[in-house]
């Protein structure tokens, strides 16, 4: 709590460390070289965790409720690395509960089918399934309660492509949601009014604009210190 | 939270418990031990660190020490006996 350093987030060192990468100093050569087999795999890396064993032993921590303990996979001569699912299996088993429970209140159709697909993408781990999941949340268009679950917030890992989980419910702000509906009503004027709009080019748009503006579907919800606007383009 | 640092849940559950131990009534922790001073600073560092999700910044990721003069055996005197100082949540002996 009071330990000074680590003075932050960062590649594991004397001065820095990241709890996605825990235990055994690992380095940003051997970050990257594991990363890119696991690409070559077929497997993202948002949900996952790398640890290290000694000199030439790696453990890939995948985020699931279902744990495994697939065959090791060599990286070069000599260093061996280990896809092993079940990390967070606690959190995300009573998530998967939870979740299923809410199913039950869903609106529509496509609120249970990408609940239940975020349902599949944490028992698993598969970031396949949850690509499918969001596939079917962005044709979810103005829903009265808003959501994102997942692994998706990358600004902690050091490497940028580790993703935190982020759970939120919301319901959409009907004024605000209003307000930017008149923006969008009004997006000719404004678009008119930008700096390289001028002359008769395109109705007063400007040579970069298409003549005709497509929004896309969007809500206004407030959750802590931020407002987030959803734009979706089903 | 365990994506962050090994210490921000056992900060966490630490914060939580304190908050349980009192009902939600932070003075009662403020006698001759712990200053009103010091059980300001410890709770501007917990809303610090809740906003955070973690002991590290959301935005910019520099570590959030407490800006506390609050000597550890000062926390250590209102930590509730149900809570295991070292470990909780963490690997054993994760230093908080």
């Amino acid at each position: 709590m009071f330990a000074i350093p680590p003075y932050g987030l960062g590649f594991p060192s004397g001065t820095a460390q990241s709890n996605y990468y825990p235990g055994g100093n690992l380095s940003e050569e051997e970050i990257s070289s594991i990363s890119k087999l696991l690409e070559l795999e077929g497997l993202y890396p948002e949900n996952t965790r790398i640890s290290k064993q000694g000199d030439l032993n790696y453990t890939v921590h995948v985020a699931s409720v279902q744990s495994s303990k697939p065959p090791s996979i060599s990286l070069d001569p000599g260093r061996t690395v280990q896809i092993v699912a079940g990390d967070h299996a606690t959190e995300l088993a009573s998530i998967c509960s939870e979740l299923s429970l809410a199913a039950t209140y869903a609106a529509n159709d496509i609120q249970k089918d990408f609940l239940s697909a975020y349902i599949d993408s944490f028992r698993t781990g598969s970031l396949d399934k949850y690509r499918d999941s969001l596939r079917l949340w962005v044709k979810d268009k103005a829903p009265r309660v808003e959501n994102i679950f997942g692994f998706v917030e990358p600004y902690r890992d050091p490497y940028g492509i580790r993703a935190e989980f982020e759970g939120l419910v919301a319901i959409a702000d009907d004024e605000e949601t209003r307000l930017l509906g008149k923006l969008v009503d009004n997006s000719a004027t404004f678009i008119r009014r930008l700096p390289w709009a001028v002359g008769e080019t395109n109705g007063g748009k400007g040579p970069f604009e298409k003549s005709l503006f497509e929004p896309p579907d969007f809500s206004s919800i407030h959750c802590w210190f931020k407002t987030f606007f959803f734009f979706s383009n089903g | 939270m365990r994506q962050v640092s090994p210490e921000s849940i056992p900060i966490f559950d630490f914060i939580l418990e304190l908050h349980a131990h009192c009902g939600g009534d932070w003075d009662t922790f403020n006698d001759d031990d712990v200053s009103k001073e010091s059980l300001h600073k410890f709770l501007a560092y917990a809303a610090m660190f809740l906003s955070n999700v973690g002991n590290y910044s959301v935005c910019c990721s520099p570590k959030l020490p407490p800006m506390l003069e609050m000597s550890k055996r000062e926390i250590g005197l209102r930590r509730p006996k149900v809570y295991p100082f070292r470990g909780s949540g963490g690997r054993p002996g994760t230093r908080i």
